[in-house]
């Protein structure tokens, strides 16, 4: 068990709970359709939109394998930091270079 | 005065939900908050305890008082909003129609686009509520006729019933997130506490103050006041949200 999930018990005055860090390995990273389709549309990220066609996009720009890098542990609490008011990454709203992106977003969990 | 509308393109996203806690918190915190429920589906007032059966008086005309639960106006405005001398009406006195002393919370219908567009102009802030699936997704596309999602400076997003545990949500939140930067105000975890409180006609905080989705719906309210900088409540809170601290 993580070390912040053991505190986080401590604190709860909690034996155990079901838990359990959902973490996706880069093999199971997908770029789904929808989402190019969705960053294929004008109607969605305006004129910077469609720069390649969404079935180009899903043959050709997978990106390379991200290399993980470990991680600080998180205080227990920064566990739930994700959630409610978003962390976020530097956003391409001006311009969306969808490979760019997709490289970010492989980077992801 | 600020007018919030809470409408997605795409219905069951549980923009219902989050006008309702949008309005129970900012009423929290010691805002004058009326919510306006212009749905047929009346459902609003379910979220402050009323009965499916209580009739929900009619916004203006001479409908009534309006029924008040934890410091909130709860009203009614389908068929006034939908009434041939509305849009007239908005545009000859909507300050009248919407007390600036108040914020309004307005929860617009899914198909709704003729209300969504009259008041757009009008409102300080459009929350789409988004579901992490590819039915939500699809439908970002049928926000606006007239600009991108992403420039629609008044819009923002909330990425509703974010589940970890599902692949497909996961990715969803990253994608959205990385899309629409500031324009994703905030996330709302899955929580089946929600449903269940719903089910008893009971706050949240009443019914599973640790629910996780409280905790975020905290934040989601927090957002939304820095957001429109709103000047802060002139006196203590009138409700306290038990439970949100």
């Amino acid at each position: 068990m993580r070390r912040d999930a053991r505190k986080l018990l401590e604190k709860l005055n909690r034996k155990d709970f079901a838990y359990r860090e959902f973490e996706d390995r880069f093999s199971e990273t997908e770029l789904w359709p929808i989402f190019a389709a969705v960053l294929g549309d004008q109607k969605v990220v305006g004129d910077d939109a469609a720069r390649l066609p969404v079935r180009q996009v899903q043959q050709d720009e997978r990106p390379a394998p991200a290399a993980r890098t470990s991680q600080p542990q998180a205080a227990p609490n920064q566990i739930f930091a994700q959630y409610g008011a978003p962390q976020r990454r530097a956003a391409p709203k001006n311009n969306v270079d969808l490979k760019e992106f997709f490289n970010r977003f492989s980077e992801l969990d | 005065m600020a007018v919030i509308l809470l409408q997605s393109p795409k219905g069951g996203t549980g923009t219902t939900f989050l006008a309702a806690q949008l309005a129970l918190h900012l009423a929290g915190k010691g805002y004058e908050v009326n919510a306006l429920d212009c749905t047929f589906q009346d459902s609003l007032k379910m979220h402050f305890g009323f009965m499916p059966a209580q009739a929900v008086p009619e916004w203006g005309a001479g409908g009534g008082e309006p029924l008040v639960a934890f410091g909130v106006s709860v009203m009614q405005g389908h068929g006034q909003s939908r009434s041939a001398a509305f849009a007239a009406r908005v545009d000859r006195e909507f300050e009248r129609m919407f007390d600036p002393g108040h914020i309004w919370i307005v929860d617009v219908a899914s198909e709704d686009r003729h209300l969504l567009e009259l008041l757009m102009p009008r409102c300080v802030l459009h929350i789409c509520p988004l579901l992490p699936t590819a039915a939500s997704l699809a439908t970002l596309n049928r926000l606006s006729e007239t600009a991108p999602a992403m420039k629609l400076d008044r819009t923002v997003f909330v990425l509703n019933q974010l589940d970890d545990r599902q692949k497909l949500s996961r990715h969803s939140h990253s994608f959205v997130r990385d899309l629409f930067g500031d324009q994703l105000l905030a996330t709302i975890r899955r929580d089946e506490a929600v449903n269940e409180a719903l089910a008893r006609f009971e706050l949240i905080s009443k019914y599973a103050p640790p629910s996780a989705a409280l905790q975020d719906l905290r934040l989601f309210a927090d957002a939304v006041e820095e957001r429109i900088g709103l000047k802060p409540a002139p006196g203590e809170a009138n409700i306290e949200v038990t439970g949100d601290a």
